[in-house]
């Protein structure tokens, strides 16, 4: 065999796809040669080299890189409602329908300091309509009956003109989830509203005095009753309203 | 690098997030092996990121065509693809520099005069960490393309025949003659290099 074809022979041999009587030529042709031998030597020295240190590993910019580039083409590849920010939104809308719904159910039993807000914009927002009432009266043999069909409750109606709490009229109202029924009276130039609207009975009559933002709320409960009064009226005169009706 | 995409078609059965994660499970093993690959057909570590980046993009957008759990030699070849278009682009575009010009020998500056000039853009210079393999590695820096990835899928990720077979594209008897010629001429340029080395020493 020449050396020239054995190093061919070597080069492919290395892998061991020689035919054995061709492996067993190159091996007595290399066990006499030299240079043939050190030419094996040679090449499994290289390609060990190149097994121990051409191999590189990805740098760490790479991967943070290529992350950031799948996640743009993803966004970019999505159908709308798949992409990520948008599934986002949605899960966010979710929670927010979720927690008003929830807070809207907890406010239909709300403890009177939930309901405060809530009466205290609709006096104000009362005020500023042209008129705080739909029917206007003081007969509350008129008033209490125009309730029935807008409110499935009965609501006390009492003039108390001779107490200095004329009753001007009635209006139908939305608080705490529910409609309610409210009462506008007056005392000298300030308008009181008295909202009413039906509450689980209660072990025992329960009264609370808030004063903010230069309002006083009175809120009690009687007789399976729920009752706001909400002016800019003084707590005392108030309270008064309060024992009166 | 930028690159274009198609919509998602409207009749996709499998939603998009768990197609990437399946994706990365499957892709991602193989990123060194790609970036290595990539590297030593284009010479350039900055350059290689750019190019693994587009493949792996590529190999995304085409995911759901390919099937079983090893996607190597199916990844390896875009990666193959998208270097060789670079490297076809950047033949096209640029002065075309020697290969001998490509690396440095390990003591210094060439005074051999085979340096470009100082106007030309500058080669890459390879930063070879082993001081006995460096002449090995840059035997395989002065290979043609070709041979040095037949070298690098075999001796480098050991690969079987039949993956680098499918990864080149190439019928199987192409791939073993090819890499016993690539032994060779490995040989050949080592000793070349050897001497060059001996030589300036002196």
């Amino acid at each position: 065999m020449r050396c020239e074809t054995a190093r061919d022979l070597i080069c492919v041999g290395i892998d061991g796809d020689l035919s054995a009587t061709r492996t067993q030529e190159l091996r007595d042709h290399v066990a006499g040669c030299a240079d043939c031998r050190n030419f094996a030597r040679e090449m499994n020295a290289l390609r060990e080299d190149l097994r121990q240190y051409a191999g590189l590993l990805a740098p760490p910019t790479l991967r943070a890189d290529l992350s950031a580039a799948l996640d743009a083409a993803e966004r970019d590849q999505l159908p709308f409602q798949r992409r990520p920010i948008v599934r986002q939104a949605m899960a966010m809308a979710a929670v927010c329908l979720l927690s008003v719904f929830g807070t809207w159910t907890f406010l239909r039993e709300a403890p009177p300091a939930d309901a405060r807000a809530e009466v205290l914009t609709a006096h104000i927002r009362s005020l500023l309509q042209d008129s705080p009432i739909q029917i206007a009266s003081s007969d509350s043999h008129t008033v209490r009956p125009w309730f029935n069909g807008r409110v499935e409750f009965a609501p006390v109606v009492r003039d108390l003109t001779a107490d200095g709490f004329p009753l001007i009229g009635g209006r139908l109202d939305y608080l705490a989830g529910r409609r309610v029924a409210a009462l506008v009276y007056k005392r000298r130039l300030h308008v009181v509203n008295v909202f009413i609207w039906p509450t689980p009975k209660e072990a025992h009559d329960t009264v609370q005095t808030i004063q903010t933002d230069g309002y006083s709320l009175l809120t009690w409960t009687r007789g399976g009753l729920r009752f706001w009064a909400v002016s800019d009226l003084n707590p005392m005169e108030l309270a008064e309203l309060r024992a009166l009706l | 690098m930028t690159i274009g995409w198609n919509k998602t078609p409207p009749g996709r059965i499998e939603t998009d997030m768990r197609l990437r994660t399946r994706f990365e499970q499957l892709a991602l093993p193989h990123l060194d092996a790609a970036y290595t690959l990539a590297f030593w057909l284009v010479r350039s570590r900055a350059d290689a990121q750019d190019i693994v980046q587009e493949a792996y993009l590529r190999a995304l957008r085409a995911f759901d065509t390919v099937h079983g759990p090893d996607i190597k030699p199916w990844l390896l070849t875009i990666v193959r693809n998208v270097a060789y278009r670079f490297l076809s682009n950047k033949r096209r575009g640029n002065n075309v520099i020697p290969i001998e010009d490509a690396f440095l020998p390990r003591n210094g500056d060439a005074s051999d005069g085979s340096m470009p000039a100082s106007d030309d853009p500058s080669p890459e210079i390879l930063l070879i960490d082993a001081e006995q393999s460096s002449l090995a590695l840059a035997a395989l820096a002065s290979l043609p393309p070709l041979h040095r990835e037949v070298l690098v899928l075999r001796e480098v990720q050991d690969m079987s025949y039949a993956d680098i077979a499918q990864t080149l594209g190439a019928p199987l008897g192409t791939v073993m003659s090819r890499l016993s010629r690539a032994r060779a001429e490995l040989r050949a340029r080592y000793a070349i290099i050897v001497e060059k080395e001996g030589r300036d020493a002196v």
